[in-house]
């Protein structure tokens, strides 16, 4: 097998692939991550999404949205989800790589975090291989 | 016989590649066409990317969901618009768990959807196909500056 790597390419699709994300899609991407660490803690617990629905008292709809990145988190809805999950809610502002000194103004981003309150047997979190995830994956989750 | 991979993204976990069978440009038009006819379709596609190439196992089956009834075929989702992959790991490679875009449709009704999934799923067996034959792969990695 030759598998030839061409370094560097910067061809159409990848220049309109590299534009620096704006603040909106940031935005979106923070959305969906935090949707990540809720559905990684649903995970362990086995807990659904209207069983998620109605421990936050919202509606199966919210929840949808949520996943779709549509949702606006408010910090009392963060609350929910972590109570609903049994979790304590962090949250923390991180310097950008970019400004190692300290917080530049105007410039910090807010990461979210869920922490189990009990100490659990952390899912292994191991890479996908071609043979085995198509078995894996949950093709029937909505 | 020749298989072309064009990087589009590296993140943390995984990369995220347009596959290219024997110069087809198809995929890469596409993409190319959202990007100029619908600006917003193709930040959300490229945020949805990124957010993919970030976790190890992406849970979230509103963006990206192995598609029924077809083995290691997979779309990211965004509204409207459907695009086709499925994973891979080439060794030799420094790059994460790779995830080939295959081919990728403005979304149809139901009927046509199914015909683009049968075509999504002929362009990955052809892939599997053409690999089998000791093909040479190019692997076209993006500048680091522009990850």
């Amino acid at each position: 097998m030759k598998i030839k790597i061409t370094k560097g390419g910067s061809n159409a699709l990848q220049k309109a692939f590299g534009v620096p994300l704006d603040f909106e899609q940031r935005v979106e991407m923070e959305k969906l991550l935090i949707m990540e660490s809720i559905l990684a803690r649903m995970d362990v617990l086995k807990m659904k999404r209207k069983d998620l629905a109605g421990a936050m008292k919202v509606s199966s709809a919210r929840i949808t949205a949520m996943l779709d990145g549509k949702n606006n988190f408010t910090l009392e809805t963060l609350m929910r989800a972590a109570e609903a999950l049994d979790c304590e809610f962090q949250s923390c502002l991180k310097p950008k790589a970019t400004s190692p000194g300290g917080i530049a103004e105007g410039t910090s981003v807010q990461h979210y975090d869920f922490t189990a309150r009990s100490t659990e047997t952390k899912r292994d979190e191991t890479g996908f291989s071609v043979e085995t995830v198509a078995e894996n994956d949950n093709v029937d989750a909505a | 016989m020749k298989i072309l991979l064009t990087e589009l993204y590296c993140g943390v976990c995984h990369a995220v590649a347009a596959l290219s069978l024997q110069e087809n440009k198809d995929l890469e038009e596409f993409l190319l066409t959202l990007e100029s006819s619908n600006p917003n379709a193709f930040k959300t596609l490229n945020t949805t990317i990124k957010t993919i190439c970030a976790v190890p196992s992406y849970r979230n089956d509103r963006k990206f969901k192995q598609v029924k009834g077809a083995k290691n075929l997979y779309e990211i989702k965004i509204p409207g618009i459907r695009l086709y992959c499925f994973k891979e790991i080439l060794r030799g490679l420094e790059q994460p768990s790779l995830i080939i875009a295959a081919y990728g449709r403005i979304k149809p009704k139901d009927k046509q959807q199914r015909a683009d999934i049968r075509h999504a799923d002929k362009i990955r067996n052809d892939y599997q196909s053409i690999w089998e034959q000791d093909p040479e792969i190019e692997y076209i990695t993006k500048s680091e500056d522009e990850n």
